[in-house]
């Protein structure tokens, strides 16, 4: 996702790496001179340890001086040599957990174990701290010296060092200058000097300044040095080497210009990481407000500014939950509903029972009684059920082809002896011989039948009933028309909710469930249920035609 | 009669088995799959009363094992749900009757007197004799004492019906299913006022009836002789 805050961004780091890539093209020598002088100081330091040491510890510390403290040492190899020290002190040092401590020690000290170097720094330390305790005594015994009187490493520190100290250190141990290109000048506190083999050519006001090397016997072989100085407890310290063949400018430019193109390449994954960190955060609100929703909290939102991608997501999000919300309140109140329609006929049958208990000798009326009412109630909840059924959409799995001609007929057949009987004049006019659609045969049964059940219910005797059954169009037409008193037209939509029962049926046989699946299954084949009063009840249902 | 009852639900099954009991039959119950098609497999029953949804076997699963396997006793199908597309995966795995819970143990017990006097009959005989009844249901002819009646193509097929289960009871629901194709209880009676029809041709100029109404079950055709 591009926006205009990420293009400023991009542009502005673009923009330095490009001026970064110049500065490349330009490189002054001085920056070549930095990283000498850096290499130099901490050569120097190495030394001034070094004598830091051997001041420390005197002849005593050859062994430690042995190990070339100047040079990182191969693990291996400082283990054996501390070995053979051991032993040659005729220490008897026996322990594989020794390895081991020194291992753990070296890991604390973030370096892995195993074949690696360790650094001249850490060998100090090493040999001088980390040896353990029963070591220190058995050592104790050969040595004259106390370990626990013995400097810390850290107590080694150059900072001590004065100029004569450096100057008795070169006397006494073997000169390490004469065939290196070392350069090296010691200076007392009075800038008198004490030894020197070189001759100070700039100013010595920059940290790294040119020298010339003065060689002790060949004046031909004398070389360019850079160097560097150093204070002293006491004097100072001038120290360096000689300067590289040829400047090689490219080898640190090219990694400046390296350094500029991975800086812009860092922008720009930057960038790209800021996009999904946003985009993340807005999955994380989407999450959360789904989550809040699965525990039940339908009135929580995504909140949705801008038109991108995943706020339009956000929206179809909300609108999901809108109706969510919508079908949870009206399930709650049809749920009340019901279960308020559902007390009476069960307080009903409650009192059945409770008269039943109470008579010594109930005779077989009384028990039917009871077992009408509740069967009725048991009905009344399979309807319901059916119902809910419908209304879910899952029963489309039975549908198939049929031909709804030989079905009116068939339910017309059921019920004439029934409106016969109540003296109803009831007519069947089927206009088809056959009537082709495409759904659920049972549901459509049943629907007709409840239509049927209702004229016989509420139509009075001597009236007329009739079932016809046409086609308009690409529809068939069922039509059901009674001759009664209708239903009034206030009440004409309500007669299709569950349960509602005109109010002078009230108290009749019957749940009031009867449309309310005829009006389900109707709704399921997409088939119009139309109710109206012309001289009687008209009950008209349009059924597309099957292929 | 031997009866096996494969129900997890414990008071369906009881409830099924102290009714089917008191009727004389011998009842065993199983309330779980695996355990009840292997008994199904062991003992020999003369029904089997089977649930749709049962633990560690589904019901239609297990109807069709015993199908395959070349079980014919016949099998009635519990379930929880009167969904038309269940009934006739039911029926189509070799069950060979299906009745929803919650059901009147009447109906139970109709159903499955039925099923058994289906299942001894391996093929039932043209002609229907019970009492001075006769039908022939080829000929598609009824005769009483002599005298014959004329039927409309419903009323005879309701007749028919009651003859081949004479002497059991017949509820209405199993009337409705089997004569008139529907599967619902219907609200009002329309069932009494066809068999008030039948019985004005049938029983109304005889002596005997021999169509009967049984309190809190439903019909029976029955030659019930004066004692």
């Amino acid at each position: 996702m591009v926006t205009l805050p990420s293009l400023v961004r991009f542009g502005t780091v673009f923009g330095i790496g490009l001026v970064l890539l110049a500065l490349a093209m330009r490189m002054p020598e001085t920056a070549i001179h930095q990283s000498i002088a850096e290499e130099l100081h901490e050569e120097l330091d190495g030394l001034l340890q070094e004598i830091a040491i051997w001041k420390a510890y005197g002849d005593e510390s050859h062994w430690l001086l042995e190990l070339d403290v100047d040079e990182d040492l191969p693990f291996a190899e400082f283990l054996d040599h501390y070995r053979s020290i051991v032993k040659e002190e005729k220490l008897e040092v026996d322990d594989p957990d020794f390895e081991a401590l020194l291992n753990g020690r070296l890991i604390l000290l973030g370096t892995p174990a195993g074949d690696v170097s360790i650094p001249a720094d850490q060998l100090t330390r090493l040999m001088l701290e980390e040896t353990p305790e029963e070591y220190h005594e058995r050592l104790e015994g050969y040595f004259a010296i106390h370990w626990d009187e013995l400097p810390e490493s850290s107590e080694l520190s150059s900072s001590t060092l004065t100029a004569p100290d450096v100057i008795d250190w070169m006397e006494e141990v073997e000169e390490p200058v004469a065939d290196s290109d070392q350069c090296l000048q010691i200076t007392d506190r009075d800038d008198s000097m004490l030894a020197s083999n070189i001759t100070i050519l700039s100013a010595e006001s920059q940290d790294i300044f040119e020298a010339r090397r003065v060689h002790e016997t060949e004046p031909e072989e004398d070389y360019l040095c850079l160097v560097i100085r150093q204070p002293l407890s006491s004097g100072h310290i001038t120290f360096g080497r000689h300067a590289p063949a040829a400047y090689n400018a490219s080898g640190e430019s090219s990694l400046l210009a390296l350094a500029a193109v991975l800086l812009v390449g860092m922008a720009g994954i930057g960038e790209l990481w800021l996009a999904r960190r946003r985009n993340r955060k807005r999955f994380a609100t989407i999450n959360r407000v789904c989550e809040q929703v699965e525990q039940g909290d339908y009135l929580q939102r995504v909140p949705v500014n801008g038109s991108t991608d995943l706020d339009r997501v956000g929206e179809h999000i909300n609108a999901m939950l809108d109706q969510t919300q919508s079908l949870t309140d009206s399930l709650r109140s049809v749920s009340a509903n019901i279960a308020h329609d559902l007390r009476t006929p069960l307080t009903r049958l409650r009192g059945q029972i409770d008269l039943l208990a109470q008579t010594s000798n109930p005779d077989e009326s009384m028990v039917a009684a009871v077992q009408n009412e509740a069967d009725q109630l048991l009905d009344t909840f399979s309807a319901l059920l059916r119902i809910a059924q419908v209304e879910s959409g899952s029963p489309k799995s039975g549908f198939r082809d049929f031909d709804l001609a030989q079905l009116v007929s068939d339910v017309a057949e059921l019920y004439a002896p029934a409106f016969e009987e109540k003296e109803i004049q009831f007519k069947e006019q089927i206009e088809l011989n056959q009537a082709l659609v495409h759904g659920d045969l049972d549901l459509w049964m049943q629907s007709l039948a409840n239509l049927m059940d209702n004229a016989l219910k509420y139509v009075p005797p001597r009236q007329a009933v009739s079932l016809s059954l046409g086609k308009s169009g690409s529809h068939y037409v069922i039509v059901m028309q009674d001759s009664g008193p209708g239903i009034p037209d206030l009440e004409l939509d309500k007669v299709l909710d569950r349960f509602y029962r005109l109010p002078k049926h009230r108290g009749k046989r019957g749940n009031g469930l009867g449309l309310s699946l005829v009006a389900a299954v109707c709704r399921l084949h997409d088939a119009a249920l139309t109710l109206s009063n012309e001289q009687g009840l008209r009950i008209a249902i349009r059924i597309p035609a099957g292929r | 009669m031997r009866i096996l009852i494969i129900e997890d639900d414990h008071n369906v099954a009881s409830f099924a088995q102290r009714g089917l009991s008191e009727q004389g039959h011998t009842v065993d119950v199983s309330e779980d799959g695996n355990e009840g098609l292997e008994m199904a497999h062991a003992g020999s029953y003369d029904t089997l009363i089977v649930d749709r949804m049962l633990p560690g076997l589904d019901g239609i699963e297990l109807v069709r094992s015993l199908r395959s396997a070349g079980v014919t006793t016949p099998i009635l199908i519990l379930s929880a749900l009167a969904e038309v597309d269940q009934r006739v995966a039911g029926l189509e795995a070799g069950g060979d009757d299906y009745l929803t819970k919650p059901f009147a143990f009447s109906e139970l017990s109709a159903r499955v007197d039925a099923l058994h006097r289906r299942a001894s009959q391996s093929r039932p005989s043209q002609q229907l004799v019970e009492g001075g009844l006769e039908l022939n249901r080829l000929a598609r002819k009824v005769v009483r004492e002599g005298r014959e009646i004329a039927l409309q193509q419903r009323e005879f097929r309701l007749l028919e019906y009651l003859m081949l289960h004479a002497g059991q009871v017949v509820t209405r629901t199993m009337l409705l299913e089997k004569v008139w194709d529907y599967h619902f209880d219907p609200q009002t009676n329309v069932i009494d006022v066809h068999i008030s029809r039948l019985r004005q041709k049938v029983d109304k100029d005889f002596e005997n009836p021999l169509i009967h109404t049984i309190r809190g079950a439903g019909y029976m055709l029955k030659e019930v002789s004066e004692p």
